[in-house]
């Protein structure tokens, strides 16, 4: 059996395994740990048990996981969040789907603070889960919401993916972030289309509330400026300089925790309930990504990626047809890989490709990190539908991935639109330079 | 058997709650070398403290997350299976868990033996590396507990179902 | 047949990626006749972990790795005598030096090793986006991103306030302003694109750090004598002779950069330099106490030799 078809194999066996009802962090591991055993002998997966797992959650980056995930916790159990959906209620609520809307735009919202996909699934989620459906909204709808609003935050700095594809492409990182705006943009006002359109369809998911009077809307407005606060301090801290990106993480949960503890709310029995709502999510989390890096391994051992590449790039077709192949490649190595592992490994390929075609190399980055996150909301494995499905609690996975597939549609249509105009992308950079 | 249950549930709630305090220390941490930098009084070494508080976190909290079957899987293809194939099926996952987290034990104790024999230390304060590592090995031990602990009460719920 | 595997962590654009390594693969595949074939893991791979490459290589999990001495810091007590601040600033004179004492000196941190190459950069410069840096004065309180402990120790010596932090956060940190400054090479300034975010370069040529390139030893018993013969003609003196003109050339690009961008590039002063100098001899003395308390008991003889060798080096070239 050849390396590269072992590596298609190894993938249908963790999906196999996956259908069986295994924790997908499980079937990971332990497919990544025999398929690397069968390449490189008992000597190469012992070192790779031994050490990769330590490695995994070892980068500092990766703090930022759990300490916005306590965000996420102790404002909803402080009832924070219910003050502040409240108060979105208010404004919005008498609107069809409102509430979705407007977790959107939180989402994307937080993408300015936040670079992790996860770590913003995991914070909107616990904020943003349980007030959407104490005003009656169907789980798959809400869940689905917050997977994708995770993706958001990739295309609006801080995003280090976008530094890392400047890297390797030698592009201008300032001309990236520019370039990446308006497909940010583009990607929420989508999601937003895609909620709106189902809602109409089905009007039962998303119950609209009664119209409030202005008064109303400002008092309620009066409740939350602490929460407002909050948001100000983190989002100002960052663009002032007062702390990095990964130190406002433990801004935001610091923050959280002493608002918590004014408002009153934060009982012993709360307590309790936050700590160990953050142990369980994190550790998942973190399981996840321990059992993925195995799996990269083998993944990498087995020259499939390459291979894939390799064949993109002799088939001799027009640049139309290799660009939604590569798009079908990001979105199916993004089941197993993370988006930074795949831009490191594949687009030093892929450039010199998309060179070769003429396309810009600003437009192709942005085209392809999009992409990369895809891959985190697409059925059967997206990392993004794990972490809010564990947000979530008591929702089966199959609601989660019923309620996906408008929003990988709105996806498909981004991606389209971007091929089809890259002026997007490359109309606000012109004018910046 | 219940008693010692009982024990273990006991042992990865505490774990899990000092996981939590630890996490809440990286953020104590990088609090105050915001602030303390402004005046000239920035915490030397932060970012080692931060990623021992974190991983030491992380660790911690592991067997909790197996305790409470927080790890996701895909359930809707089970649901379909014939209901004899629940209690095969969850002894099969139960078995592969344990023998993952074994090797891992392992080989992760092998690791943190080089590791601490080649004098390891963090980059900035020259923190032991040791001490990144005990919260894995105490976090994969008690993992496997939590497994057979979780997986023993499951299958109690099956046979009463 | 034999396919070798190679483990890095620089990005595969780099130009130990691209000028060293992968050209090296191909002399020696060619030179072998197609019986050794290479595979290269950098960056981004799950064997690109920069912390990993002397332990990849010892287990044998790759057959041969390009690391870096300093992380995990302490390994390489010896050979890392060559970050002393301000005993070169040139990339050719530290490789040569280092590649001149590495079979006397050197070798006993190679046990089971067979090292093909070690190498060092050119001399680092101190890059900062609004304040300008002539004199120590100038550093007072400056946040200065820094690549190593002997880094960070030195410029808190010099008064900054040194932090760590991930090179792909740099850009962002710059432009916030979360950092004042970062000590680099030109190399990774042009490849991180910081020049858009940076506006004065002290040249102060105070440090360098160094670079393994080793093979396991049993892979590379393994091999038939004419595979052997054709890994020694390529490493060793062939390779370690030509890092200073690649270093340099990788340097070029960053330079030429920040020139057209209208950045002011400063050299430090002699008067400067001998200031600079006087202000960290107290460090100096304790880094050879730390590295003699490691278990080096010549650490002076080895850093007296590193000076002898870049001086015979330097006076060489003058010829
Ligand atoms: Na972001
Ligand atoms: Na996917």
């Amino acid at each position: 059996m050849s390396d590269a078809f072992l590596g298609l194999f190894g993938f249908l066996a963790a999906l196999g395994l996956i259908a069986l009802g295994l924790p997908v962090a499980i079937a990971m591991g332990v497919i990544g740990g025999l398929g690397y055993w069968y390449l490189n002998g008992w000597m190469g997966v012992a070192y790779i048990l031994g050490s990769s797992p330590f490695e995994a959650i070892f980068p500092y980056s990766f703090s930022v996981i759990p300490l916005f995930v306590m965000m996420g916790v102790f404002a909803s159990h402080a009832g924070l969040s219910r003050s502040l959906f409240d108060v979105i209620n208010a404004f919005i609520g008498h609107r069809r789907g409102g509430l979705a809307i407007t977790t959107v735009g939180a989402s994307a919202f937080f993408g300015a603070i936040c670079g992790s996909s996860l770590a913003t699934v995991a914070t909107i989620g616990r904020v943003a889960l349980p007030e959407m459906k104490r005003h009656g909204y169907d789980a798959s709808l809400s869940t689905a919401t917050v997977a994708a609003g995770g993706t958001l935050g990739v295309l609006i700095p801080p995003s280090v993916l976008l530094v890392i594809y400047g890297l390797l492409t030698q592009s201008s990182i300032g001309q990236l972030f520019i370039g990446a705006l308006l497909p940010g943009l583009l990607g929420a006002l989508l999601y937003a289309a895609a909620i709106a359109v189902r809602v109409r369809l089905r009007p039962d998911l998303a119950p609209s509330a009664e119209r409030h009077g202005w008064s109303e809307r400002l008092t309620r407005l009066g409740q939350v400026w602490q929460v407002v606060l909050l948001f100000a301090l983190v989002i100002g801290g960052i663009y002032l300089g007062w702390f990095s990106p990964t130190e406002a993480a433990a801004v935001g949960a610091v923050g959280a925790f002493f608002l918590a503890l004014f408002s009153g709310e934060l009982t012993r029995e709360t307590l309790k309930a936050s700590v160990f709502e953050t142990a369980g999510l994190t550790g998942m989390i973190f399981f996840i990504l321990i059992g993925a890096g195995l799996f990269n391994f083998f993944l990498e051992n087995t020259g499939l990626p390459q291979l894939l590449i390799e064949q993109i790039r002799s088939s001799g077709m027009g640049p139309m047809a290799v660009m939604v192949l590569i798009l079908v490649f990001y979105v199916v190595l993004g089941c197993f890989m993370d988006s930074m592992s795949m831009i490191l490994l594949t687009v030093p390929l892929l450039a010199p490709v998309a060179l070769e075609l003429d396309f810009d190399l600003i437009w192709f980055g942005i085209v392809v990190v999009t992409v990369a996150e895809i891959g985190l909301i697409t059925p059967p494995i997206g990392m993004n539908l794990f972490v809010v499905q564990a947000s979530a609690g008591d929702v089966p996975m199959k609601t989660v991935m019923k309620g996906i597939f408008p929003f990988i549609l709105a996806d498909i249509v981004r991606l389209a639109l971007l091929v089809a105009f890259p002026i997007i992308v490359l109309w606000l950079p012109g004018q910046a330079f | 058997m219940n008693i010692l249950a009982g024990l273990a549930r006991g042992l990865i709630t505490a774990l899990a709650a000092l996981g939590v305090i630890a996490y809440g220390l990286a953020a104590l941490v990088t609090v105050a070398d915001i602030i303390g930098r402004r005046f000239g009084l920035p915490i030397e070494g932060v970012v080692d403290l931060v990623q021992l508080f974190v991983v030491g976190g992380a660790w911690l909290v592991m067997p909790y997350a197996f305790l409470s079957a927080a790890h996701v899987s895909v359930d809707f293809l089970v649901e379909n299976m014939p209901r004899g194939l629940a209690v095969p099926l969850k002894l099969f996952a139960g078995v592969l868990a344990l023998g993952l987290l074994g090797l891992m034990l392992w080989q992760g104790f092998l690791t943190f033996r080089t590791r601490t024999m080649f004098g390891d230390t963090s980059q900035q304060l020259g923190i032991p590396i040791a001490w990144y590592w005990y919260p894995l090995l105490v976090g994969l031990a008690v993992s496997l507990i939590a497994v057979v602990v979780e997986l023993t009460a499951s299958l109690r719920r099956e046979a009463r179902a | 047949e034999t396919t070798l595997k190679i483990s890095h962590y620089l990005p595969s654009v780099h130009g130990i990626h691209t000028d060293f390594i992968v050209p090296w693969t191909e002399q020696i595949t060619e030179c072998t006749g197609g019986e050794v074939q290479f595979e290269i893991f950098p960056a981004g791979t799950q064997l690109g972990n920069v912390a990993r490459q002397q332990e990849q290589v010892m287990a044998g999990v790759v057959d041969i790795a390009h690391g870096l001495h300093g992380i995990p810091r302490g390994r390489f007590p010896r050979t890392s005598l060559i970050d002393m601040p301000f005993l070169t600033d040139s990339a050719g004179a530290a490789s040569y030096a280092l590649w001149e004492l590495y079979p006397d000196y050197l070798a006993e941190e190679y046990k089971g090793l067979k090292v093909l190459a070690l190498h060092a950069h050119n001399g680092g410069l101190l890059h900062t986006n609004e304040k300008k840096v002539e004199t120590m004065e100038d550093m007072d309180g400056l946040r200065i991103r820094t690549p190593s402990p002997a880094v960070s120790e030195m410029l808190s010596y010099l008064g900054a306030d040194p932090q760590g932090l991930p090179p792909g956060e740099v850009y962002e940190s710059l432009q916030r302003g979360v950092i004042d400054g970062t000590v680099f090479p030109w190399d990774p300034v042009k490849s991180f694109g910081l020049n858009e975010v940076l506006n004065y370069h002290l040249d102060l040529g105070a440090y360098t750090v160094s670079f393994f390139y080793v093979m396991n030893q049993r892979s590379y018993d393994a091999l038939s004598d004419e595979a052997k013969a054709c890994v020694d003609q390529y490493s060793g003196d062939a390779l370690v002779s030509q890092f200073g003109d690649w270093w340099d050339s990788w340097d070029v690009p960053g330079r030429e950069e920040a020139i057209a961008a209208g950045h002011e590039i400063t050299e430090l002063s002699d008067e400067e330099r001998a200031r600079w100098e006087e202000t960290l001899q107290p460090m100096m003395d304790s880094y050879l106490q730390t590295v003699k308390d490691a278990g080096v008991d010549n650490a002076d003889e080895i850093y007296q030799a590193m000076q002898d060798k870049i001086a015979e080096y330097e006076a060489s070239r003058q010829n």
